[in-house]
């Protein structure tokens, strides 16, 4: 399967009548946004709102970011079984709005989204900063349930970057990227001399507001499967997790999964990048069994000689992580793990809530329990006064001159453990 | 099967559910309902099916938990539902040294409340047990 992604840099957004990219630019017109959006009866109020790199806002609470994209001359489209039909995605050719991103804002259970700061310490912390963020500012209907919220914020953003996406479908891109992956048999045959390198992918699956969709379908329902990295990189993934603001997996994450990028990079040259298999993190023991005994079954079968396995979202998830490593080293083949630590504010604490010797090789996304003091920003997007219910908050924690001490799992996407961001710790 | 909740809704929305006994103690908080596990994993010899970390909410956040067990006993203790159990409760520890649970207010309690009976019905689901709600 053979994609190209056409990268169109979008260097500015503006709100207006007109809707078009134009040298770079991006305009957008809220009012068809916001009736897109309440197209949905479960949601009362919309409003659009903009932040750019280096502004003086705070936007909170963050529910999901997704990068707007498209595909190309194709009946089919972008988060396919979600929004659009469900066909196989992951070939021919799709345009991405690279520098922007469509943020949901609002509260779900009132105490686990995050803050993104778009300036300052804060900033630091999260790659949102980094992005001109179109802001959904959403209200639900009061007498809906919050799972009912969650899934109506979850398709309000991923149709308004699916609509900004097509904004794009006939613009020449300034960089062509071609990502492709052979059929096993041909991909095994094309680079022999090379170790053969999957990719495990492991889903946030434990409930409702924990959820993960892949063609969607609930993950929490598949037995651990097998896809062409490229499928991912037109939404076949699309988060539904409500929980962890720090090491949650956004649709932003997973359409620019840093793990599927590098391993791509070095294909070729260090190793032979084979596949790339999604499995689960599920709460009844015996789904924890039968997905990790999958997970290196279909390694053995596809002869691997190494993988990669990330995660997302702490504690239950980290049996499923030594669970998968355990199983697969016992094979013979090599495994790193990617995630993060909740390791106490001084770090001196057990980082895991799970551990086994057979896991010699970690890639750390940083200390969930970290504090930082951020100053008062001017302007809110969102709600201010949940911070103090924010994970990662405390009692206390907004203080009266508008500055906010949280530990970092407040921050949307600070220990990101695919990788996703700046922390790390380095040793032999 | 047993469900050991702190948990009202839970307690108040799974008795209309098939083959379920529901363990209530609605005076315990989550590191309570993991000490009542560890005695019903010790004592009475049940064993696990559920994660006793269920949910990514940090054990120093939400105050509800709900656990899974067998009804059957065994004629030993459960290794594995032991280690589990003394795992979470070594997590639970570290979590509530590092930062107590705040004092919340009924709304958020209501929504840690909600969140833990979501996690309790997809469990259900997941073991096959259909979820029927009388209550409309």
């Amino acid at each position: 399967m053979k994609l190209e992604l056409g990268k169109i840099q979008i260097q500015d957004v503006v709100a207006g009548a007109e809707e078009k990219i134009e040298a770079n630019i991006l305009y957008i017109n809220p009012e068809t946004i916001v009736d897109i959006v309440l197209e949905d009866d479960r949601l009362a109020e919309c409003s659009v709102e903009i932040a750019k790199p280096g502004e003086s806002v705070r936007i909170t609470p963050v529910k999901d970011v997704i990068e707007p994209r498209c595909k190309v001359d194709s009946s089919s489209g972008i988060f396919p079984g979600v929004i659009n039909k469900v066909d196989t995605v992951g070939g021919g050719r799709t345009h991405v709005l690279k520098g922007c991103g469509v943020m949901t804002v609002g509260k779900i259970v009132g105490f686990q989204e995050g803050i993104v700061d778009m300036k300052g310490p804060g900033a630091e912390l999260t790659p949102f900063s980094k992005l001109i963020e179109i802001c959904l500012v959403l209200e639900p209907k009061e007498e809906i349930e919050p799972h009912q919220y969650e899934e109506a914020a979850r398709f309000a953003g991923l149709k308004i970057a699916d609509y900004l996406g097509r904004l794009g479908e006939s613009i020449e891109p300034d960089e062509i990227v071609t990502y492709e992956t052979l059929p096993l048999q041909e991909q095994l045959a094309q680079f022999p001399e090379l170790p053969k390198v999957g990719y495990i992918y492991m889903l946030q699956t434990q409930g409702l507001l924990h959820d993960t969709y892949v063609y969607g379908t609930d993950a929490k329902h598949i037995v651990p499967t097998i896809l062409y990295p490229t499928e991912i990189m037109d939404g076949a993934i699309v988060s539904g997790n409500c929980v962890s603001a720090c090491d949650k997996n956004t649709t932003y994450h997973h359409l620019n999964n840093p793990v599927i990028e590098d391993l791509y990079q070095k294909h070729g040259k260090e190793l032979n990048f084979i596949a790339t298999i999604i499995t689960n993190e599920t709460v009844y023991l015996k789904d924890k069994q039968r997905s990790s005994d999958f997970v290196a079954k279909l390694s053995e079968f596809l002869g691997l000689d190494g993988v990669i396995i990330s995660q997302e979202g702490f504690g239950n998830p980290d049996t499923d992580l030594i669970m998968n490593c355990k199983k697969l080293e016992e094979k013979g083949i090599k495994t790193v793990i990617v995630t993060d630590e909740y390791a106490g504010r001084d770090g001196a604490s057990q980082s895991l809530a799970d551990a086994d010797k057979l896991a010699d090789a970690v890639v750390t996304g940083g200390n969930a329990n970290e504090t930082v003091k951020l100053p008062k920003l001017d302007k809110v997007i969102g709600q201010l006064d949940y911070v103090d219910v924010i994970a990662g908050g405390f009692d206390g924690s907004l203080k009266e001159d508008g500055s906010i001490e949280v530990e970092i799992q407040a921050i949307t996407g600070s220990t990101n453990e695919l990788g996703f961001n700046q922390m790390s710790a380095k040793g032999v | 099967m047993i469900l050991l909740t702190n948990n009202p809704k839970v307690s108040e929305e799974m008795k209309a559910v098939n083959n379920v006994k529901i363990y209530y103690y609605q005076d315990v908080d989550y590191g309570g309902i993991l000490e009542h596990a560890q005695q019903l994993i010790v004592n009475e010899k049940l064993i696990l099916l559920s994660h006793p970390l269920s949910g990514s909410i940090k054990p120093n956040e939400t105050y509800y938990k709900t656990i899974f067990f067998s009804e059957k006993s065994n004629q030993f203790i459960d290794i594995e539902s032991l280690e589990y159990i003394e795992s979470a409760l070594l997590v639970y520890e570290k979590f509530m040294k590092n930062q107590m649970r705040p004092n919340w207010t009924e709304k958020i309690l209501a929504d840690f409340a909600f969140v833990d009976l979501y996690l309790t019905k997809s469990t259900l689901q997941r073991m096959g047990t259909t979820y029927v709600n009388h209550s409309g």
